[in-house]
């Protein structure tokens, strides 16, 4: 099955819609990867104002894409203009980074010859 | 069906592939944080705004193809179709009272477990294929 291009020359249906995937008038560099950080409009509770923070990474590939949104921290200023940053830490996470350090530190040292 | 309907059928085709496209655009490069922060719940004074780590993957394909019997008769056909997951996973809770704000953490035991309990094997099958001297 072929495409007509005006030119009067012709390409195959798949080529055609692959030629529309990559040459999107909008796309650009970092439309494939990027990563962000992004914030939230303020929240008012009381006296205080919390901005949420989070990390974006994305990655795009002509027939789909990838997204993975984390967050970071929550940035509190109370009535009298002190800012405080709040991390938002992932014990969970820690965790799981701790044991394939020990996984990987084990076989590092198992291999080092005596 | 002819080479030029064939070319009709596709020119069709080709706004809602852009469709497609731009769904998937706001899907995964969307900048708002309202995936990984939930709206926030009064309880009483308090303010709670769960926090989560949210991944997603999506993807779609399409596809076409046409033959010729020996009768001289012929047809072609096209399709496509797509799909994607959505992971959340929980990380903390934000708790502001009137006076102090907090992050408590989301603690998963059950991963946390399994992540030790696989490295404590690792280690130990290690161990004893060394002491084997088979590394």
């Amino acid at each position: 099955m072929v495409y007509f291009l005006q030119d009067g020359n012709t390409i195959s249906i798949l080529e055609k819609i692959s030629h529309t995937l990559y040459t999107h008038p909008r796309r650009g560099f970092m439309d494939w990867f990027g990563i962000r950080k992004l914030s939230s409009q303020a929240v008012e509770h009381g006296p205080q104002r919390f901005e949420l923070q989070a990390l974006a990474l994305h990655l795009r590939w002509p027939y789909g894409g990838f997204t993975w949104k984390y967050p970071l921290a929550v940035k509190v200023s109370d009535g009298t203009g002190l800012v405080q940053v709040l991390p938002v830490v992932d014990i969970t996470r820690i965790a799981q980074i701790l044991s394939l350090a020990i996984i990987l530190l084990s076989v590092i040292l198992m291999r080092r010859k005596p | 069906m002819t080479e030029l309907e064939n070319s009709q059928m596709l020119e069709d085709a080709i706004p809602a592939i852009e469709t497609v496209q731009d769904t998937m655009d706001q899907f995964i490069a969307g900048a708002d944080v309202d995936a990984v922060y939930a709206a926030p719940i009064e309880y009483g004074e308090q303010l709670i705004i769960p926090a989560a780590e949210v991944l997603g993957i999506m993807g779609f394909g399409v596809g076409s193809g046409g033959g010729q019997e020996a009768s001289g008769e012929g047809g072609s056909g096209g399709g496509g179709g797509g799909g994607g997951r959505t992971f959340a996973r929980p990380v903390a809770v934000i708790v502001a009272s009137q006076t102090q704000v907090r992050v408590e953490p989301v603690v998963d035991v059950t991963k946390i477990a399994m992540a030790f309990f696989t490295a404590f094997a690792f280690v130990i099958t290690t161990l004893i294929r060394m002491q084997r001297g088979k590394l």
